[in-house]
This record gives structure tokens, C-alpha cells and sequence, in this order.
């Protein structure tokens, strides 16, 4: 037997092999390629035009003013070390979770893998707001009920501090982290960490030199997206960050777009710095997983992912599990039940005599509502599929190819994440609405938004994937063409059933973040096409708040069972314990 | 019901003055209590506007254009519940024309109309929004002109003199406190009340609401930027805290965050006040926000958003925005309770010195 390495070239002439090993790559980095390249040059354009706008002329002004202030390396500091603190808070706390649900015998842990979703699916604007209920200095329910139980003077807690912004952000990322690190643990082999462990290696060597070596790539793939979204993100700086007077890159970029006239040119030139940081990552990310049979755990051998016996520590970790859930999970829902059931929020208990069911009603009633729910289902379902799908093959070529640019494949697979909402909103009416896109009459539709998502998720799913991918050793993909099967053959039957976990981690994150998603949606949906997240902006701007909290109250039930039902699906085929 | 709101019709004339001798383009703040000779002037005015019927009305040619056409697009800030009601009661007045409704905040309703019309296609007919994101379009010449013949009596702090726009609806801007801090008697009476030091530490400020400034500068003090900037500096020495949005700042305010709100919007707190929530806004004085429709240059059905637009400043139109507690900007016919007695109105024109507030918004309060 003569395995070929170079799986693109099967060792029969049969014409469909061939087809498939070159078209569907082929399709889909071509289509990367589209959806990614108007925006990104969109977005280069605007940076060097006049007003943002090429018609009033071309010019690198917005760079020369932006670049030459001295605020925007404060707000750079600013950024960096917001990114970096509540990263760091994040890929701790869900790093922790994912090993404890996945690699431990736990008791209950199961039930914690649909709750600990939950910080994903509250609205932004409601969550960094219950935290703003819980830890103000003057309003914090937490600070004074500390304040009453130790005498206290002054409120222990002050949420408006770069502290407080860290804490809410990192918070509303651990999530991420967790189905990422959680997937990278489902394919991990733990005959390695065995090995390591009979051959009289302590637990924490094994830990060290065998567990986090193989880890790397989910975890690096973890640490890239959670700094690019602690730079860019955006609540948080906004309701935190305004107050505490920390201003940072993304809330800089906001007011720009909401200045008159909209500084699309200076937002433009802010923005192509935070994609030239992301480059920067994906090009750290390419160089620490190059050599990627390093990683491979995935293998031809039997391979069982096994729990560890924690033994009595198992009730240690139930009980940390237990403290994590009640109070980064409990209270900040606890605030929005309670809100849920008032007409306006006040931190008193004298509250509990105005409850009702008024905003659950109003919720339910709103026509909407219902319009909104079904469309960002729709929506969410399509993009998450879509996205996860194409990013598997991008992410085939990324890792098991040896073509060249497959590393700008992978930069453009990640562009998105560095392009403000907003811009990615206007950018789409410019295309689609423009004479060469006629033939494409989706503008007003709910197709724009497919695409718009689509756009806008790849790097999530390009990182889940590929990382996924390198776990997966190529000997699988080479057993199965030297059997004879065709490319295609090969990616459906082997590459995906293995990359499984991760399709099911990044398509949670996609179908969540999607029915959530508000920057581009705003521009792009009409009423006729609203979807949920549009529809709780409208409802929270008008002042209907306390409706908005038994939305989310709703939402977070729907949520927990739709992963409940994922995980019944997909638990088919997953791994056995 | 028409007939009992006499008291309310005395009243909006009073507004009415104000808003005449307080409009931006000629800027003099007036107090309530105006000349009486021009209170009759303008009682005069109103009462042929609203006696003469079809004087508001528009032509036949248009309307039976206008049937024909049989739709029309409406961009608008309206939430969508009211802007819902709004186009189901200008539906029911013009069967026939079908309205197709986009409704989103009011510098996003701008960037999607302006940015359509920059990709090469009209889909709106008729744009409704906040008066300073209605000057951008206007500005790039996206606008064509309209003087509906519903609004002409409006005053011409309401409408545009070359009839670019039309107001239809009014936004209050004012001081906003919680009442569970505040006593009704030591509730602030004036802008300049803040700037006393015993509000030290107790002032909510919606981070970006340079409008106020604006309409501050230019009407209540006529552009003497000495004053602007001695009462912001001392404003700012009350340590102000900083907020994002004015729904999140009306949040914090009732949930006790802070004593009082600078920049509160009337009509969202009068909406709280309702339903129970420790919160009051100053009736004194107040910012007020013109919301103006306007006309898309090449609509694709011209003929239906004349209709449109006529319909909406008109009684009818302006009834409907009253129901949903709003301030119209027809005179005689808002809710006279909810307006503050001296108005300072901000509209479209104040885009010109927007920038240069906006410069001195940052200087002095720092955010």
C-alpha cells in the first residue's frame, strides 16, 4: 500500500474525484472571496476618501489625523488592556467549565452545559445593565447587601471602573470560550495524558507538558477571538465605559458614525488598525500551530475520550460549578426575573408589591414579537449552517493543503471580526442596491441578512474549525482515499463526523450570536423583515425596558431548550462516556 | 370631542407663540406670557387654517395621481407601535394608498435613506425624523421641495422657508429628577438651577446630547457663547456623571442612580411617571426637537407621499400622533400639559453650528 500524502491527488482517473477535490474547495474559497472583499475594500476605500465618501476625492488624511493624535494610543492603551483583562477573565472562567463538564465525572455537570450558554443570549444592553443593578456604587444590590452584612462604610464594589468593564465583558465572553475549550476537549485523546500519567509523571506535569500542548490550538484559536471582540466590543464600553470615562477604540468608532457628518473616513481608518492587529493574530495563530500533526490526537487508532475520575474532588468541582452558576449566572438573571415581574425597576423590595404580568403580556402580545422570532430562527438556523459549512472546507484547505495563500484564506476568513457593524451595514446597500447587483434583487429581504450574518460569522466559524481541523491527523484522509472514496466522499464521511464537535460548538455560537446580532441588522432590515434583536432595541429605546427583561427572560428559557434538543440530537453521534 | 378641549386650544395658541418667537431662525426665547396682540394675530391665523378646509387640501390632479400610484414608502423615528397606529389611521382616512413602514431610530433612518440614494435607488418616499439627521439628506440634495398646504400656518420656526421640510412632531428636552430624592420644592425651575454646587455630585448627563447645548446657545442665550461656556464650566464642576442613552439614563435615574437627569426626554418619563415610577421633568423650561418629514427627491410615488405628508401635519395626522401621547407639531393641538412654559426649539438650521457645540461639548464636560 502506497498511501498517497497529497489527498488532492487520487490515485484513479475516475473524473468525479477530481471534480470534488478541486471544485468545492475552489467554490468555496471563491465564495469567501465575494462575501469578504467588497466590504474589506469598502472599508479600505472609505479610510483613504475624503468624509469617507471616494466621490469628494481620495486622501490619507484620515489616517495622518487619526494616527497622529495622541488619543487614539490612550484609547489604544485603553483597548488593549480591556481586551486583555477580560480575555484573560474569560478564558480562565471557561477553560475551567469546559473541563469540569467535559473531562470530569462531575456530578450534574450535563445539566451546566446549556446553562452556562445563558450569559450569550441576553441582549447586550440588558446584561451590562443588570451588572450596572448588581455593582454601583450607589444602586448595587451586591454592594449593599455587603454593606448591611459587614458594617461597611463605603460600597466595596464600583462598576464604573476599567475593573467593572473587564468583569462585564469577560463575563459575557466566558461562554465562547467554553464551547470552544469544550469541543477542543471532546477530541482530545486521553490515552496521551494516561501514558504521561503511568510513566510517573505528576498531575500537574501532565497537565502542563501533555494536556495544554494539545489544547494549543483551541486555545490560541480562543485567545485571538476573545481579544478581537474585547477590542471591539461595544456595550460594555458604551454603558460602563462612558460613565467610568474610559473611552476605548470601539467606542470611539460609534461616535464617529453618529457625528455629523458621519465620519466614515476616520471610523474607516480606526477600524483598518484594529484589522491590522488581527492580522497580526492570525499571523501568531499560523506560526504556533504550523507544524499541525503536532496536534493531531484525532487518529486512525481506537479513540474514546475518557472522564477523569476526580474521586472525592468531585464534589469540589460541583460546588464550584455550583458557586460560578449562582452568582455569574444567578444574579444577574435574578435582576432580570425580578425586573421581569415590575413595572419599573427600583433596588427595594417595597417593589414586590407592584408585581404583574403586564410585561410578559405586552411581549407575548406584541405582533413583532412573534414576526421577529420567527424570522431570526429562520435566520439564525440558515447562517449558522451556511457559515459553519463553508468555513469546514476553508479551513480543510487552511490546514491539510499546502497551497499557497492558503494563509491569506485564512486572514480574509477573519476579516469580518475587524469590521464595525455599521460599515458592514452600509457596505451591503452600496453592493446590493447598485446597478452591477441588480440581478440580485435581495436588498429588503431576509437573503441580505443571510449574508450579512454569513459575513460576519466566518471568523467564528473559521476559527472552531480549523482548530478542530488540526486535531484530526491526515492518516484518516488517507486511509479513506487510497480506499478509493471520492474527495467529497472523504469530507462528508470522515472530516466532518470528526470535526463534529466543533460543528456543533461554532453552530450554537452562530444561531446565538445571530438572533442577537444589531449593528448590521439595523441597516439592513425593514419592518417587513424585522428581526428579534431589531425589535428589543425598538421596544428598550421607547422606554419599555422592563418588557425587554421578560423578552430575555423568554429567550433564555427558549435557549436552554433548543440546546437541550442540539444536544439530544447531536448526542446521537457524539462521544460515549 | 372637539369641543372640550378649548382650555387645550388657548394653551397651544400660548405654544404656539413661543415656538414662533422662539424659533432658531429668529432667535428670541419668549416667555409665556406674549404680547396679546400677537396671541391674537396668531389665534386669527389658526382659526382660518382650521375654518377653511379645503385650503389645506390638496389639489385633485394629485390625489387622483396619488390613487393611482397606490402605495407609498414611510422611513420614520416613530417607535414601531406608534408609527404602526399612525400609518393605520392615515390608511383608513385614504383607502387606496397602502403605506409600507421602515421605522428606525433616527440617525440610522438617515444613513439607510441617504445611503440607498448614494447606491442609486429611491425606496422612500416620505423620510420623517429628527430635525439635524433631516438636514443631512437636505444637505446633500436628496430632498425635493413640498409645502403641504395642511402646514400653511404653521409658524416658520415649523417649516421650512424654502419647503424643504415640514415639523410634524416635537421631542421635550429638559431636566429630569427622581422624586423620591428630590422634594417638589427644591426641583430644579431653570437649566442654570444645575449649576448651583448643591447638585454637586448628584447630575445624570446623556453623554452626547450636544443638541441641548445647541438650542441652549442659540436661542436662550442668542448665540453668546461667553454664557455657554460660563454655565457649562460650572455645570461641569458638579461632577457630572456621564451616561449612554437617554432609556439607559432614565433607567438609572428612577433606579436611584443619580438625583437628576440633564437632558431627560419628556415624553419617555411623562411615560414612566405613568406607570408609577418615582420621576418628573421640569415644566419651566425645555429644549424642544422638531421632527420633520420631508419629500425623497425622484420618490418612486410622489403623488402618495404629498398625500402622505399633507395628511400628516394636517388635524388628522396630528390627532393620531396626540393619541399616542406624543407632541404634535400642529399649533393648538398638543397636550399643553406635558410642554414646558419657555421653549428653546432646535431645528433643522442647527446643523450648521453643530460642530462647532460638539467641539465645546468635549472641551468642557470631557466625554
Amino acid at each position: 500500500m502506497t498511501g498517497s500524502p497529497a489527498v488532492a491527488a487520487p490515485r484513479t482517473r475516475r473524473l468525479p474525484r477530481l471534480d470534488s477535490a478541486i471544485l468545492v474547495p475552489l467554490g468555496a474559497a471563491l465564495l469567501l472571496l465575494y462575501l469578504v472583499a467588497f466590504p474589506l475594500a469598502m472599508l479600505i476605500l472609505g479610510s483613504v476618501s475624503v468624509q469617507g465618501e471616494p466621490t469628494k476625492g481620495l486622501t490619507l488624511g484620515n489616517y495622518a489625523e487619526t494616527y497622529s493624535d495622541p488619543t487614539t494610543y490612550r484609547l489604544l492603551a485603553n483597548s488593549v488592556l480591556y481586551a486583555f483583562g477580560s480575555s484573560l477573565l474569560a478564558l480562565t472562567l471557561g477553560t475551567g467549565l469546559a473541563w469540569i463538564v467535559e473531562r470530569t465525572n462531575t456530578p450534574a455537570r450535563r445539566a451546566f452545559f446549556a446553562l452556562s450558554l445563558v450569559p450569550l443570549i441576553v441582549p447586550g444592553v440588558v446584561s451590562t445593565i443588570a451588572w450596572i443593578f448588581l455593582l454601583s456604587g450607589q444602586i448595587g444590590v451586591v454592594n449593599r447587601v455587603l454593606m448591611t452584612l459587614f458594617g461597611l462604610d463605603t460600597a466595596p464594589f464600583d462598576v464604573f471602573s476599567l475593573g467593572g468593564m473587564m468583569w462585564a465583558e469577560g463575563l459575557h465572553l466566558s461562554p465562547l470560550v467554553f464551547l470552544f475549550m469544550s469541543a477542543a476537549f471532546k477530541s482530545m485523546d486521553p490515552s496521551l495524558e494516561e501514558s504521561a500519567l503511568t510513566s510517573g509523571s505528576g498531575t500537574w506535569r501532565t497537565l502542563r507538558r501533555v494536556t495544554l500542548p494539545i489544547l494549543l490550538p483551541g486555545f490560541a484559536s480562543a485567545t485571538l477571538i476573545m481579544f478581537v471582540r474585547g477590542l471591539e466590543s461595544f456595550e460594555v464600553p458604551r454603558l460602563i465605559g462612558v460613565p467610568a470615562r474610559v473611552p476605548v477604540f470601539t467606542s470611539t468608532i460609534y461616535d464617529q458614525l453618529h457625528e455629523y457628518p458621519a465620519d466614515y473616513g476616520g471610523a474607516g481608518a480606526l477600524a483598518v488598525g484594529l484589522l491590522a492587529i488581527s492580522a497580526i493574530g492570525v499571523w501568531l495563530y499560523q506560526r504556533l500551530t504550523r507544524r499541525a500533526e503536532r496536534y493531531a490526537t484525532v487518529t486512525g487508532k481506537a479513540f474514546r475520550p475518557r472522564v477523569l475520575d476526580l474521586g472525592r474532588w468531585r464534589y469540589a468541582a460541583l460546588a464550584i460549578l455550583l458557586v460560578y452558576f449562582l452568582l455569574i449566572i444567578g444574579l444577574p438573571f435574578g435582576i432580570l426575573l425580578f425586573a421581569s415581574f415590575i413595572p419599573f425597576y427600583i433596588p427595594s423590595l417595597d417593589m414586590l408589591s407592584k408585581l404583574t404580568l403586564d410585561n410578559y403580556r405586552f411581549a407575548l402580545e406584541h405582533p413583532s414579537v412573534r414576526d421577529g422570532v420567527r424570522n431570526s430562527l429562520l435566520l439564525g438556523t440558515t447562517a449558522a449552517t451556511v457559515t459553519m459549512a463553508l468555513t469546514a472546507v476553508i479551513a480543510w484547505i487552511t490546514t491539510k493543503t499546502k497551497i499557497r495563500g492558503r494563509g491569506t484564506l485564512d486572514f480574509l476568513a477573519f476579516v469580518p471580526i475587524a469590521i464595525p457593524g455599521l460599515i458592514l451595514g452600509v457596505s451591503f446597500i452600496l453592493q446590493y442596491l447598485s446597478p452591477a447587483f441588480r440581478f440580485l434583487p435581495i436588498y429588503g429581504t431576509l437573503w441580505i441578512l443571510v449574508i450579512a450574518y454569513t459575513t460576519k460569522y466566518l471568523p467564528y466559524g473559521m476559527r472552531t474549525n480549523s482548530s478542530a481541523m488540526l486535531q484530526i491527523h491526515r492518516e484518516l484522509e488517507e486511509a479513506s482515499a487510497v480506499s478509493g472514496a471520492s474527495w467529497w466522499m472523504m469530507f462528508r464521511r470522515i472530516t466532518l463526523p470528526l470535526l463534529r464537535p466543533a460543528l456543533v460548538a461554532g453552530w450554537l455560537y452562530i444561531f446565538i450570536v445571530s438572533v442577537r446580532e444589531l449593528s448590521a441588522s439595523v441597516l439592513l432590515v425593514t419592518s417587513e423583515s424585522t428581526v428579534l434583536a431589531i425589535v428589543i432595541f425598538d421596544l428598550f429605546e421607547s422606554g419599555k425596558s422592563n418588557a425587554v427583561a421578560a423578552l430575555s427572560v423568554m429567550l433564555i428559557i427558549t435557549l436552554i431548550l433548543v440546546v437541550l434538543a442540539v444536544q439530544r440530537i447531536t448526542g446521537r453521534f457524539g462521544i460515549k462516556e | 370631542m372637539v369641543r372640550t378641549r378649548s382650555p387645550l386650544v388657548l394653551l397651544g395658541v400660548l405654544a404656539l407663540i413661543v415656538l414662533a418667537c422662539g424659533g432658531a431662525a429668529a432667535p428670541t426665547s419668549a416667555p409665556a406670557t406674549a404680547p396679546a396682540a400677537t396671541a391674537a394675530a396668531t389665534a386669527r391665523a389658526t382659526a382660518a387654517a382650521t375654518a377653511a378646509t379645503p385650503a389645506g387640501q390638496l389639489d385633485a390632479e394629485t390625489i387622483a395621481k396619488a390613487k393611482a400610484e397606490g402605495k407609498l414608502v414611510f422611513y420614520t423615528s416613530l417607535n414601531e407601535d406608534d408609527a404602526k397606529y399612525v400609518v393605520g389611521k392615515f390608511e383608513a382616512a385614504n383607502p387606496g394608498i397602502k403605506v409600507t413602514l421602515n421605522r428606525k431610530s433616527s440617525e440610522k433612518i438617515t444613513s439607510q435613506f441617504i445611503t440607498e440614494a448614494k447606491a442609486g435607488k429611491i425606496i422612500a418616499d416620505v423620510l420623517e425624523t429628527g430635525g439635524l439627521d433631516i438636514a443631512k439628506p437636505i444637505k446633500e440634495g436628496l430632498v425635493a421641495e413640498f409645502r403641504p398646504p395642511a402646514a400653511a400656518a404653521f409658524p416658520d420656526s415649523l417649516k421650512d422657508p424654502k419647503g424643504l421640510w415640514t415639523a410634524a412632531r416635537l421631542g421635550i428636552e429638559t431636566i429630569a429628577w427622581n422624586t423620591s430624592q428630590v422634594k417638589a420644592a427644591d426641583a430644579p425651575k431653570s437649566f442654570e438651577d444645575l449649576a448651583d454646587p448643591k447638585w454637586k455630585g448628584k447630575i445624570l448627563i446623556e453623554s452626547t446630547d450636544v443638541e441641548v447645548m445647541l438650542a441652549l446657545a442659540k436661542v436662550k442665550w442668542k448665540g453668546d457663547d461667553a454664557k455657554v461656556r460660563d454655565y457649562f464650566t460650572k455645570l461641569a464642576a458638579n461632577q457630572l456623571q456621564p451616561s449612554a442613552g437617554h432609556t439607559e439614563t432614565l433607567d438609572l435615574l428612577i433606579a436611584g442612580q443619580r438625583a437628576v437627569f440633564w437632558g431627560a426626554h419628556g415624553h419617555t418619563t411623562e411615560q414612566k411617571a405613568k406607570a408609577g415610577a418615582p420621576v418628573d421633568y421640569m415644566r419651566t423650561e425645555g429644549v424642544l426637537t422638531v421632527d420633520g418629514a420631508v419629500l425623497a427627491k425622484g420618490a418612486p410615488n410622489p403623488n402618495a407621499a404629498k398625500v402622505f405628508i399633507n395628511w400628516y401635519v394636517s388635524e388628522g395626522g396630528q390627532r393620531a400622533i396626540l393619541d399616542r401621547k406624543r407632541v404634535p407639531a400642529r399649533p393648538g393641538i398638543a397636550d399643553a400639559s406635558l410642554l414646558p412654559k419657555t421653549i428653546y426649539v432646535s431645528g433643522p438650521e442647527g446643523l450648521a453650528d453643530f460642530d462647532k457645540y460638539q467641539k465645546l461639548w468635549k472641551e468642557i464636560l470631557g466625554f
